[in-house]
């Protein structure tokens, strides 16, 4: 039994995070993407803004990061509003 | 002469159909402007301008406006003009049509002035006081006249 318990977590433990990534466009307002960051992960404006200037400087930023089938929610969710969104693993 | 405010660019969208808006003309000035306002720092603080890759300037809708303004300040309705620390300046080219008349504006300048005003707000300037919103006034027509008379004599 406690044999398969550890199995268990150890599996778990190394099961690596997908991660929901923001591609730069030339469409949206920076406004307006940090308005969908804010409602999509309820970030703040401050915490919002940092992730838009990082898509709009470097043309990507990692937005969350964990289990796949959030990331895969959220990344629906930013295709939703118009947002180019790819889920991507470490 | 060197230019201290090169690292800044200055980029103008249009992103709304419903006027007809001078962009090669604004485009021309918006670095005169820029240049003019970078110049005018109204206290000792550290505004956001001189930290700014570049200034983006984006024409867009009352509906879009007003999304905004109800998003970020809590205000329902449209503006004339949203300026954004990040160097994001929106202005909606409706009230912009029809404020020019009220202020014996022509639609290109009360466009070029609503670019002058966030500018302005980049480079320090608060316009939450009567007497703040005076100061700001004052400085944006005195800045844009300049940038307009730099920018016919060129």
């Amino acid at each position: 039994m406690t044999e398969t318990a550890t199995e268990t977590l150890a599996k778990t433990a190394v099961d690596l995070p997908w991660n929901v990534v923001v591609h730069n466009d030339p469409i949206n307002l920076m406004s307006y993407v940090t308005l969908v960051f804010r409602r999509v992960f309820g970030y703040s404006t401050e915490k919002a803004t940092r992730h838009m200037l990082e898509v709009h400087q470097k043309g990507r930023s990692i937005l969350w990061s964990g289990a796949r089938e959030r990331a895969e929610l959220y990344t629906q969710q930013l295709h939703a509003h118009l947002l180019l969104a790819t889920l991507e693993r470490e | 002469m060197p230019d201290p405010f090169l690292p800044v660019t200055i980029t103008l969208y249009n992103r709304q159909r419903k006027y007809r808006i001078p962009l090669a003309g604004l485009r021309r000035l918006a670095p005169e402007l820029l240049r003019a306002v970078a110049a005018h720092r109204p206290g000792p603080e550290t505004p956001a301008l001189p930290g700014l890759e570049e200034v983006e300037v984006t024409f867009v809708s009352d509906a879009t406006i007003a999304r905004l303004h109800q998003e970020f300040m809590d205000i329902p309705g449209p503006t004339d003009v949203i300026t954004f620390a990040h160097g994001e300046i929106i202005i909606s080219t409706e009230t912009a049509f029809a404020n020019a008349p009220l202020y014996g504006r022509s639609f290109p300048e009360e466009l070029a002035l609503y670019i002058t005003h966030g500018l302005l707000h980049l480079n320090g300037y608060e316009d939450t006081t009567p007497a703040q919103a005076r100061e700001m006034g004052a400085a944006q027509e005195t800045l844009l006249s300049q940038a307009l008379a730099k920018e016919a004599h060129d």
